[in-house]
């Protein structure tokens, strides 16, 4: 089975269209998102006194630093982030703690909570991935930063989550990609026919009016079909019924 | 288009949709737009590549099962 060249081009056409969709889905949310990323999805972090550490669900992001550590979270997944910071630290003039999820480098998700720069040293954070979790799923890198009054990062940390859709594939992007890989593979399966001979179509033999015996037909009119000519039978005869032979001797 | 270009652009889609798919399922880090884009590319040309070669060679198979029999020469009176 082999697709027409015009529908093949348009499946090949939505085929672009979804993954530019799919990378054009962080630039959205880039553009959506109210506080810029910056590029290389990693913010800068500076020292801040205080020795700051942020728990997530009582464990330290420090041990999710890389993809392969990454921390599992469930689909609707509530989740709890601590940021704590000694006395030390109120010199820092803290006054936000954001929580960032990245993704092609731009911030597809943003959490902040902000308080009286330099008034607590613990702040809880809850999160929850939103809406991007029915598009995607897999390992994102996520940044956990320490925002002044100023609106100077003075602390960041990276680490790594691992979204997990239902069945560990409801989602629309792993479907439409294993779609899209299924179909292409077909197609590379089945390339070699473009190098047999193409068949040409049949040309369209134009109709030739028949003509009546003896004559011409007129110019301009329209071809006549022969009428269907049905057995007639002489006069003063019988018809002679279906099925009834005839001796060949004749009647006897 | 002939079976070699035919190749080279499906390769190019799934070069394109293997590291996407590597990060959906995988432990494939796209948090950097400098990486995504060089895993990206890389996966475009390498992918290319190959499917142009396996459509090259998917044109021979197809030509050598689908190869039209020589017409026998005419016998010639002398």
């Amino acid at each position: 089975m082999s697709l027409p060249p015009e529908r093949a081009r348009s499946v090949r056409l939505a085929a672009i269209t979804v993954i530019a969709f799919t990378l054009v889905v962080p630039s959205a949310a880039f553009l959506a998102s109210a506080a810029p990323a910056s590029a290389s999805g990693v913010a800068a972090s500076t020292g801040m006194p205080g020795d700051p550490t942020v728990l997530w669900n009582g464990q330290d992001i420090s041990a999710y630093s890389t993809p392969a550590s990454a921390v599992t979270v469930t689909f609707n997944e509530a989740l709890n982030l601590l940021y704590s910071w000694t006395n030390g630290g109120a010199t820092a003039n803290v006054g936000d703690a954001r929580l960032q999820m990245f993704y092609f480098g731009f911030a597809v998700s943003t959490r902040d909570v902000y308080f009286t720069a330099g008034s607590f040293s613990s702040i809880p954070l809850n999160w929850t991935v939103g809406a991007i979790q029915y598009v995607v799923e897999g390992v994102f890198g996520l940044t956990a930063s320490l925002i002044n009054g100023a609106g100077t990062t003075v602390w960041s940390e990276n680490f790594y989550v691992r979204l997990a859709a239902p069945y560990s594939i409801l989602a629309i992007a792993p479907i439409v990609l294993i779609l899209l890989a299924i179909y292409e593979l077909y197609l590379l399966a089945t390339c070699g026919r473009e190098a047999g001979p193409r068949l040409q179509p049949a040309r369209e033999v134009p109709p030739t009016a028949p003509t009546e015996a003896g004559g011409a037909a007129a110019p301009g009119a329209a071809p006549s079909m022969p009428e269907p000519t049905t057995p007639t039978a002489e006069p003063g005869t019988e018809p002679a019924e279906l099925g009834e032979e005839t001796p060949p001797g004749g009647s006897s | 288009m002939s079976a070699t270009a035919h190749g080279a652009g499906d390769g190019v889609v799934l070069g394109i949709v293997v590291p996407l798919l590597l990060q959906q399922f995988g432990d494939l880090d796209l948090t950097s737009l400098t990486t995504a884009i060089e895993y990206i590319v890389i996966g475009a040309v390498v992918g290319g590549v190959i499917g142009a070669v396996i459509g090259w060679g998917m044109g021979k198979l197809y030509q050598s099962r689908h190869s039209q029999p020589t017409p026998m020469k005419p016998y010639e009176n002398p």
